[in-house]
């Protein structure tokens, strides 16, 4: 028996002593270990330690095999992520006891902590006393032994797996359920307790998953991509055919809709900006620019072994699973023939992909899926996912069509669900809790591999400072433009900053505490070529990271399906008659002549702009060619620099063109020319100069503005920041989100005042517009509102076929001097035009008083409305909300809104008077936009009108005699729920359980039209904060 | 994104080995892992008769002479007796005479002076830097009262600078004082709120809001206890916070519980650190029973009277 003194001894020296006698399978006895944290960390051999006191964090974690007793106490995550052998704990267990635990026994004689087993997978975890809150929290298989009492919410959220306990249970967790234990149950516990010496004489209560959140009810139906431009541009109209498809889609499945690939509107990105000094393909100097040197060594800030990257470019996280492992076999091979590195994604390492990779980085995902110490040691570096652009604040979702039993497994879950995969790391709760994880995962593999996180653009210049502090290699940074293959799509769309702000934030992040250009920045998201990557490199990134490209240079057509399981390329799929259609090798070899066409493209951009070496890439080599793009990089506005490129492409362009009757795509983040581009770059010889002369030519051809000056403000240039490392995002899909409401004045701190009107809404929703619609279409309208508890607001109740009175808030639209109706919740006196004062009458004291007012009369009725204590105003964004469908060819006009909240602001009045917006409301994102920016609700019409079943036919909606009452009720309750799910899901991702604690602090805008209407700063804001 | 600490010693029976400073310091230090850009101390000294302890911030360079000059005029223009004043790190200690209102005082000298703490026995200290650097400027080891709080600070969303570090001073109430590991995800909301109701920030940091939040509470006469009741429906985010008074120490956790706090009591202290190791510092060798609360849920530990 050897003996270790941790009084003495490091923990990394004593780590790498424990692996030593490991090796030789000496049993050791380690002694004053007084709590300390990462004993016996990444142990793989099945050895005696003797812990002669408590340990601290993760003792035995990411281990298989030894036998480890521990005489007192352990803290967090004793047994984390253990494969097999086990570990005794002779006193009590801190929090998340054996999380993630694959295998083998985890005994802790005393009590145990809060969410003990969380994501646990296999093995046992027993507790000889009483459990603390939220054991079994999300497990996905194993058993829980708890021989004394539970606390609240024991198998929250559990998909798989058995608990049993023995003493009382103070509460059921969501999707829990009790059963009898079988006879085979309780004959395994019974050996179970014989093994280690416990005998119990009670009744065992056992919990499972109830299985009613597994997967989701209605399937979405398939679409076809709508063509960008119908919906983002110059040509798009505001209630446009993908407006109007996600309407009737969620009336019809009743939740947020999912899709692959990333944010699909115009991003100010890239394109947007040129070179300083004119790159002139046909003038390429061969032999010059063959000098260029490209090698990148990365990770080797903290003594690992840097990733040898034989240019700036890496493949972006891709899982297996998202992917076939055809797929993940090619790139591995793609990224080995150049020299660059892969990246295993979610899910866990397939062998084939390693054995043809030949620098591959292991990523670990909150639920651990897949994850475990032999893949982290047979990798070349480890990356903990934090978010992604794609979607900062959602786990991975993995449909239950692409679940096949084999990814099940090797995942360790149940097959046949839809995977949502928990928003964060059961041990990761902070940028405090982030420091251990890393250092567990050092201690795990000897210190030898880089260490990096992945991380979605939002909170950036706060999130990088912790990243640096918490001693990371790099982080791999991604843009809201980044690929996914599953998402909510309106997250994909709306939450996380553009990929040139995210690098822009993070270097100004770095620069505020001095670090710059001590924490490399991978950047991805959008990066398609050698132009885009080269442009990442001079704004301040060290490498770029490619994802999507690198599956549109396989094969992918974009039909964004990727969330189905139906890829018809056999890329994203795991039906085999589907991935019988890819061809490794050649779609390895299409994949290496793309990233050898980036090559030559890097090399011969950083030649000619004067360097020898990649990383002298600058600032000064780049312009802006758009406001938008100058705004948010601070590079000189120089649009002089967009001319000659396509002359110069044009005069060049003796290859096939994109030919222009072919249908765009439906993203404008890779349009059919990037396609294309991509394309033609797949199957080119990097030694043909002429090619990739043309190919380059090709690429430097900027995109026209997408953001015309004249474009006004509009909803969709808002996006939100999401949480990362500085706060906690709220799980979408299993944590609560209140979407209660209260319309009132005079909010303050504290309870709720009694003597003074209110109207209690489920959520934050009002309808309008409906008052000259066919009686059954109001009929069911009121039945929605009432099922739904949302209000109305029209000249009159709505008119019901029903025998039973709908019960819903009526507020009564009216005109100033016609008669209030003493019934009604409410009253809103509309105002056209400039405001005079009014003779205002509450018909009853619980009476809600309002009044709507546009852009010109909300200054001017403020005053008048506080005076006589108003309960609320309706911010018109439309040109009158009282004309029926008045959406339909009104413009939008946002500065209301702005103009209402800075005047009561001025006033030192912000909520003593209730806001309520109205005009081109379409989405739950939308409404979380107004509720950000000082709203309690937004008024829908055209809307649901449209979810409804209505149609838009020459500036008015109709509604088919057809349509049954029914049928009408149930879409507008479905589009509710969805849309009532959109707002909160946007809410947690911004770490907020209720929807009203959403901010302004929480948007910023990617247009500057958008940034002035709602005096909303940009997403990549100002050099330095002098004070915060 | 931190580390927090306490310590309460029910009685004056005790037979602890070092001195509540000294302990604290050691908690801080196991788990400063947890936050190395700044930490600070809320100390409860005895109380002076007639005088009430103050403590400013004063620059760090030539200026601080003119500052403190300008501290001393200010109070004393707000009719302050200055009783004597000490010097100590990047802080102006006072002992003063005032038998004034220390609200309206707060008030009056708030956006001229920066306040760290004031009260009869509360005094805090606190820097940029690492415990065991920082503790010997600031004597924290001679410190050996009731009670006392502590803090090592990971930023997150707000500067580095010794104002930005914890402990925070509930502004204008005596002998209060917070620390807090998480983050306030609805600061700006119940920021602009409290600034409505005429209460004063001297940071963006939500630990603050947390203080000036209790501030508010007990400016209208709501008690404590209800107080950190109230916190958990009106603060959002996920949080662990420890408040101290002139007699006792508070909790509060949020209804996700993600930040971790442990106790430990026995029949002389009640000590309370983000991780076990903190705790197993002062107790090398021995099995401690520990616990850790509840979510959504909130506590009051006080002196024996």
């Amino acid at each position: 028996m050897a003996t270790i003194d941790l009084s003495h001894a490091p923990m990394r020296t004593a780590n790498e002593v424990i692996r030593g006698y490991g090796a030789i399978h000496q049993s050791i006895e380690i002694i004053n270990p007084d709590a300390k944290h990462y004993i016996a960390v990444g142990l793989t051999n099945p050895i005696d330690v003797h812990i002669k006191g408590s340990a601290g964090y993760f003792c035995g974690g990411l281990s298989d095999g030894p036998a480890i007793r521990v005489d007192k106490n352990v803290s967090w995550g004793v047994g984390d992520n253990m494969l097999g052998g086990s570990i005794v704990v002779g006193g009590n267990a801190g929090a998340i006891a054996g999380v993630a635990l694959r295998g083998g026994d985890i005994v802790i004689k005393g009590n145990m902590g809060s969410r003990s087993g969380q994501v646990m997978k296999q093995g046992t975890l027993f507790c000889g006393g009483s459990s603390s809150f939220m054991a079994g929290y999300m497990m996905y298989g194993g058993r829980i032994i708890i021989l004394g009492d539970s606390g609240e919410k024991v198998g929250e959220n559990m998909a798989g797996g058995e608990i049993f306990v023995g003493g009382q249970i103070q509460s059921l967790g969501s999707d829990a359920q009790l059963t009898i234990p079988t006879e085979e149950d309780l004959s395994g516990i019974a050996e179970f307790l014989k093994k280690y010496g416990f005998s119990f004489s009670g009744v065992f209560k056992k919990v499972v998953c109830a299985g009613k959140d597994l997967t989701y009810g209605t399937p979405e139906p398939k679409t076809k991509p709508i063509a960008y431009p119908e919906f983002s541009g110059r040509q798009s109209t505001y209630w446009n055919k993908k407006v109007c498809e996600d309407i009737r889609i969620k009336g019809s499945i009743g939740r947020y809709r999912v899709r692959g690939f990333g944010a699909a509107r115009h991003i100010p990105h890239f394109n947007d900006i040129a070179f300083k000094t004119r790159v002139n393909p046909e003038k390429m100097d061969r032999s010059g620019f063959e000098k260029v040197r490209l090698r990148t060594f990365i990770g080797d800030r903290h003594g690992g072994r840097a990733l040898d990257l034989s240019m700036p470019v890496m493949i972006a996280p891709m899982s297996f699973g998202a992917l076939s492992p055809e797929v993940k076999q090619a790139l591995g091979i793609a990224s080995s023939m150049s020299g660059i590195s892969e990246n295993t994604g979610e899910g866990g390492m397939s062998s084939v992909e390693r054995a043809e990779t030949r620098q591959l980085i292991a990523q670990c995902l909150s639920g651990r899926l897949g994850w475990n110490i032999h893949d982290m040691k047979r990798s070349d570096g480890i990356e903990l996912y934090i978010s992604q652009g794609a979607k900062p604040g959602l786990g991975g979702q993995l449909m239950a069509a692409k679940l096949t039993p084999e990814i099940a497994a090797m995942r360790g879950i149940p097959a046949g669900m839809d995977l949502r995969s928990p928003s964060r790391h059961p041990d990761v709760l902070g940028g405090d809790d982030l420091i251990m994880k890393i250092r567990e995962f050092r201690e795990a593999v000897g210190w030898r591999l880089p260490v990096s996180i992945k991380l979605g653009g939002g909170r950036t210049r706060d999130d990088v400072k912790i990243a640096y502090k918490d001693n990371l290699d790099f982080v791999e940074l991604d843009g809201l433009q980044g690929g996914t293959g599953a998402a909510s799509s309106e997250v994909l769309e709306y939450v996380g900053i553009p990929t040139i702000s995210a690098i822009m934030e993070a270097m100004d992040g770095l620069s505020e505490i001095n670090a710059r250009g001590q924490l490399p920045i991978v950047l991805m998201g959008g990066i398609q070529n050698g132009i885009d990557a080269a442009k990442a490199i001079a704004l301040g990134a060290t490498a770029v990271g490619l994802g999507t490209p690198m599956l549109i240079a396989a094969g992918c057509i974009g039909c964004m399906q990727c969330s189905s399981g139906n890829c018809p390329l056999g890329l994203t799929t795991q039906t085999p008659e589907l991935t019988k259609r890819f061809d490794v090798q050649r779609s390895a070899l299409k994949m290496h002549h793309y990233l050898e066409s980036i090559r030559w493209q890097l090399a011969a951009v950083t030649h000619c702009l004067g360097h020898d070496h990649v990383q002298e890439l600058n600032r000064n080599d780049l312009v802006a060619l758009t406001p938008e793009a100058a705004a948010l990089t601070r590079l000189p506005y120089e649009p002089e620099y967009r001319t000659g490129y396509r002359e110069q492409y044009d005069a060049a362009n003796d290859m096939p063109g994109v030919s222009s009757a072919k249908k765009e795509t439906g993203t404008a983040n890779y349009t059919k020319q990037s396609f294309e581009l991509i394309r033609m770059m797949s199957e080119s010889n990097h030694e043909d100069n002429d090619v990739q002369q043309n190919l380059l030519t090709q690429a430097l051809v900027p995109r026209e503005n997408p953001f015309p000056e004249d474009r006004p403000g509009h909803l969709d240039d808002i996006v939100f920041l999401s949480a990362a490392l500085t706060r906690l995002v709220i799980d979408p899909y299993r944590e609560d989100c209140s979407t209660q409401t209260c319309i009132t004045r005079s909010i303050g701190i504290g309870p709720k005042k009694e003597d003074q009107p209110a109207i209690d809404l489920d959520k934050p929703f009002f309808v309008t517009g409906f008052d000259d619609a066919p009686v059954p279409v109001q009929s069911a309208l009121a039945k929605v509102l009432s099922q739904s508890r949302c209000g109305y607001i029209g000249r009159a109740p709505l008119k019901t076929t029903a025998k039973e009175t709908p019960d819903y808030p009526w507020l009564q639209l009216l005109k100033p001097g016609e008669d209030p109706d003493a019934g009604a919740d409410g009253l809103v006196y509309v105002i056209n035009g400039s405001f005079e004062p009014i003779s205002v009458k509450r018909m009853h004291p619980g009476q809600l008083i309002g009044l709507s007012v546009s852009a010109t009369s909300a200054c001017d009725a403020l005053p008048f409305a506080l005076k006589n204590k108003l309960d609320l105003l309706v911010l018109d964004q439309t040109t009158g909300i009282e004309n029926p469908w008045v959406e339909l060819d009104s413009p939008i006009d946002l500065t209301v809104l702005r103009n209402a909240v800075r005047g009561l602001q001025t006033m030192g009045k912000e909520e003593e008077i209730a806001l309520v917006n109205f005009g081109g409301l379409r989405s739950g994102t939308d409404v979380a936009k107004a509720l950000a920016y000082n709203c309690l609700g937004s008024v829908f019409s055209l809307v649901m009108g449209i979810a409804m079943g209505g149609s838009i036919q020459d500036k008015q909606l109709v509604f088919a005699d057809d349509l049954e009452e029914s049928a009408m009720v149930e879409a507008g309750l479905n589009w509710i729920k969805g849309t009532a799910q959109e707002t909160a899901i946007i809410a947690r991702c911004t770490g907020k359980t209720n929807v009203h604690n959403l901010e302004p602090e929480d948007m910023r805008a990617i247009t500057l039209s958008a940034a002035k209407a709602l005096d909303i700063p940009l997403a990549s804001g100002p050099e330095k904060r002098e004070s915060f | 994104m931190c580390a927090i600490a306490g310590i309460l010693f029910k009685h004056n029976r005790r037979s602890f080995n070092l001195t509540t400073g000294e302990a604290l310091t050691l908690i801080l230090d196991s788990t400063v892992h947890r936050g190395m850009d700044s930490c600070g101390w809320a100390l409860y000294k005895d109380p002076i008769k007639d005088t009430i302890r103050m403590r400013f911030f004063i620059p760090a360079d030539e200026s601080a002479e003119s500052e403190i000059k300008r501290i001393e005029q200010t109070l004393s223009a707000h009719r302050v007796t200055i009783l004597n004043t000490r010097r100590l790190g990047c802080t102006l200690g006072v002992h003063a005479g005032f038998s004034g209102d220390l609200l309206a005082l707060t008030h009056a000298i708030e956006k001229e002076l920066k306040p760290v703490s004031m009260g009869t026995r509360l005094d805090i200290l606190k820097d940029v830097g690492r415990p065991f650097d920082v503790a010997p400027v600031y004597n924290i080891g001679a410190f050996n009262g009731s009670h006392g709080i502590a803090h090592n600070r990971l930023a997150t969303e707000s500067g580095v600078r010794p104002e930005t570090a914890h402990p925070f001073w509930a502004c204008g109430f005596s002998d209060i004082a917070t620390v807090h590991n998480g983050q306030i995800t609805n600061y700006w909301i119940m920021r602009r709120r409290l600034e409505r109701k005429g209460m004063v920030f001297q940071t963006e940091n939500d630990t603050e809001l947390v203080a000036v939040y209790l501030a508010y509470q007990m400016r209208c006469n709501i008690s404590l206890e209800d107080s950190l009741k109230a916190s958990l429906d009106d603060l959002d985010g996920t949080f662990s916070y420890l408040v101290a008074t002139k007699d006792s120490i508070g909790y509060a956790k949020d209804k996700l519980a993600a930040k971790p706090m442990v106790k430990y009591e026995n029949d002389e202290m009640i000590v309370i650190s983000s991780e076990e190791v903190g705790i197993n510092r002062l107790f090398p060798g021995e099995a401690l029973e520990t616990t850790e609360p509840a979510p959504l849920t909130y506590g009051i530990w006080s002196l024996a009277s």
